[in-house]
């Protein structure tokens, strides 16, 4: 499973939805509130071994924002 | 399953892969090893294959919260499942347990849960408590008292109104006590002391042993538990209003589960116990009592501890019964005379020592204490006996336990299925519980109400004009508030100058200060005025400060500044998944709009409306940028 994929995985399995998209925001996902929002920074720690402090959880406003933080830390998504 | 917790005391039968998974998480929680997310999203889950038909009862429990546990709530069905129960557990709206509690109309009581959960901080009562230091002792004692007062009504009336059994934690510890403080930390003046002080005055001051229909959980005990240095988690604190490590969340669930499952179950009264390899190592028959195992070295060392946690069930009122295959004389003179047994003759109630089958031993027992069998615990270390207790006295509990005696004192330990709810046996059957429920009717719901409440608060609110100073903060709030916005408009720098420039437009700031802080810029309104009227086409609220009047104060400020100038205000709303609170609200303030399509509601502009809106418990500046 490459990076993108596990990050899809995350995203199913913490807001409980079907297929995932680079430009999803919190506005397209309903379930993605800011109780969720604590459960997605605890999973992304988890599966990519990074620690992600309250700032960068701040500007992850979407999925490519996610992408971002993540790839700031030394996590590569092949495009 | 391997492991030292290899006897989950599942009390019903599931997959072994799901068992096995189970397992884990569950050694994982009960070592007090941090629980992974993972475990909840993926594992708990798994629970929700269990035939649910297997589950004894059906609780709905709900819980009114001033912090976040909502990422341990995937745990609750595997902890209500491992104890048979088919638990479904609620969450009322976040941070305003102390308003729904007080508002006799409030959701909280419409509900029919078995159980209302409350769970709250000492820092919401009081937020100076890091100031203890400096109390004198008038003041330590007034801050007490009236804080004692303040949560003991709040459990009061929780308790005359909700139609279940309300629960609710004590304050716990100061998780973050220093361990080589210069000043003993724990003295009656630091805050650590103060917290101690409340407990014990809280508890002294409520019964919390169900007579009030409340039920007072000890925090610090899950504290112990789960540990000190696991306890808190800074970052879900700051970050999330969530003191509370995942670890720490799940055993605050644990608790509530373990409390449900106890008073949901016919309390066990009878311990059938085994002798050979269950009160000692070794085999009397075979060994003699001088072979058996129950000395100062292990393996006896683990025995003579085991008997002492017997005993100490006989001593809370558990009737204890001999139920071995062995020769009656030979058992009895070891309970007699050897000089390591702890249980002695006189804590056996009754003796089954003999060659039937015990399953035929336990039928006549039962029938000579006139008890049913599920009141009857049999422990056994052969698998043969228990395969035949479970097969023809099905009623009879009867768990696996390990061989090894360090597992099986471990076991012991562990073991409880005889736990009350605290309301003591003497209680019970004096039959107090019915003129206790009547003492309850009688309690008078002292005079607090929600308006007591909101003056306690002290709040007071500046409105300003927004400049270029606010713009950074504008932005913020467009893009994050999704709860309080009314039409959502996403926006940046550049969208908020365009507005800012705008002579047809008024963007208001709201900022709040109450007892316990300052909460910083908390609303913004971007007001269109056209003609004689005024639209609000965007309104924003953190939602820090709902369900305090804040909203439909800021509303009423609006309007004040507009009388004279117009003669309707326009509530604008675009529905999202999300913003529900924002129409139910203009629902609420503009009753008489009769608009099909939702997105308007309008109310005339006058003084008295705007008195309406207006909140006096709220104290107003009102500012320029």
């Amino acid at each position: 499973m490459n990076n993108t994929d596990k990050l899809f995985d995350v995203f199913q399995q913490v807001f409980g939805i079907g297929d995932v998209s680079k430009e999803m925001t919190q506005d397209d996902i309903p379930e993605w509130n800011s109780l969720q929002m604590i459960n997605l920074i605890m999973a992304l720690e988890e599966v990519f071994e990074v620690q992600i402090m309250p700032e960068e959880a701040a500007d992850m406003l979407s999925v490519e924002l996610v992408m971002d933080v993540l790839q700031e830390k030394g996590v590569e998504f092949s495009s | 399953m391997n492991g030292m917790y290899s006897t989950i005391p599942l009390s019903c039968e599931v997959p072994e892969d799901t068992a096995t998974a189970v397992s884990d998480a569950w050694i994982a929680y009960a070592e007090g090893k941090s629980v992974k997310l993972r475990d909840l999203l993926s594992t708990f889950p798994h629970l929700g294959e269990i035939d649910k038909d297997k589950l004894s009862g059906k609780v709905s429990v709900e819980m009114a919260r001033t912090w976040t546990i909502d990422n341990a709530l995937p745990a609750a069905a595997f902890l209500g499942a491992i104890r048979g129960l088919d638990i479904a557990v609620d969450l009322r709206p976040f941070g305003v347990l102390q308003q729904e509690v007080l508002d006799a109309d409030s959701g909280l009581y419409e509900s029919s849960a078995d159980y209302l959960v409350l769970l709250w901080q000492l820092e919401d009562f009081l937020p100076d408590l890091y100031a203890a230091w400096n109390w004198s002792a008038e003041e330590q004692e007034q801050k007490v008292s009236q804080t004692v007062q303040h949560v003991a009504l709040l459990l009061r009336t929780a308790a005359e109104r909700h139609k279940g059994t309300v629960l609710a934690f004590d304050f716990g510890l100061d998780p973050h006590i220093p361990t080589r403080a210069a000043i003993d930390s724990t003295a009656h003046r630091s805050p650590a002391g103060v917290r101690r002080r409340l407990n014990q005055e809280l508890r002294d001051a409520v019964d919390g042993r169900g007579a009030s229909g409340v039920h007072l959980l000890s925090l610090e005990k899950l504290q112990y538990r789960v540990g000190f240095a696991h306890w808190p988690d800074d970052r879900l604190r700051l970050t999330a209003r969530c003191p509370v490590s995942l670890a720490g969340q799940v055993a605050v669930l644990d608790e509530v589960v373990a409390f449900v499952a106890t008073e949901r179950t016919k309390p066990k009264k009878v311990l059938l116990l085994d002798c050979d390899n269950t009160l000692w190592g070794g085999v009397v028959g075979e060994d003699g009592p001088d072979g058996i195992q129950l000395d100062a070295d292990y393996p006896g060392s683990a025995f003579v501890e085991i008997q002492k946690q017997i005993l100490q069930l006989h001593h809370q009122g558990v009737v204890l019964g001999v139920c071995s295959k062995n020769d009656e004389a030979v058992v009895k003179s070891l309970f007699e005379d050897h000089p390591n047994m702890i249980l002695k003759p006189e804590h056996i109630s009754v003796w089954a020592v003999n060659w039937d089958p015990k399953s035929e031993n336990i039928a006549s027992i039962a029938e000579r204490l006139s008890l049913s069998m599920g009141s009857f615990v049999f422990i056994d270390d052969s698998s043969f006996e228990r395969a035949e207790i479970r097969a023809r006295c099905p009623d009879v509990f009867v768990p696996e336990v390990p061989e090894n005696p360090l597992q099986l004192l471990e076991f012991w330990h562990r073991f409880n299925p005889f736990a009350r709810t605290s309301l003591s046996d003497e209680d019970r059957f004096r039959g107090r519980t019915y003129q206790q429920e009547e003492q309850r009717q009688t309690v008078r719901v002292s005079a607090m109400s929600l308006t007591d409440f909101y003056v306690d608060l002290q709040m007071r609110c500046r409105m300003w004009h927004a400049g270029e100073k606010d713009v950074a903060r504008i932005v913020q709030m467009s893009q994050r508030t999704n709860q309080f916005n009314a039409t959502t408009v996403r926006m940046n720098e550049g969208d908020v100058g365009a507005l800012l420039g705008d002579a047809t437009v008024a963007v208001y700031l709201l900022e709040l200060i109450d007892r316990f802080g300052a909460s910083g810029v908390i609303g913004c309104a971007v007001v269109r005025r056209t003609d004689r009227s005024i639209e609000i086409e965007q309104l924003m609220l953190s939602c820090r400060v709902l369900k305090r009047t804040v909203e439909k104060h800021f509303v009423g400020l609006i309007m004040s500044e507009v009388l004279g100038s117009a003669d309707t205000l326009v509530l604008r709303y675009a529905q999202t998944k999300k913003n529900r609170l924002v129409r139910e609200f203009y629902e609420q303030i503009a009753p008489d709009a009769s608009n099909e399509d939702q997105s308007e509601w309008c109310i005339p502009v006058t003084s008295e409306n705007a008195d309406n809106l207006l909140q006096p418990w709220i104290e107003t500046e009102i500012g320029n940028a």
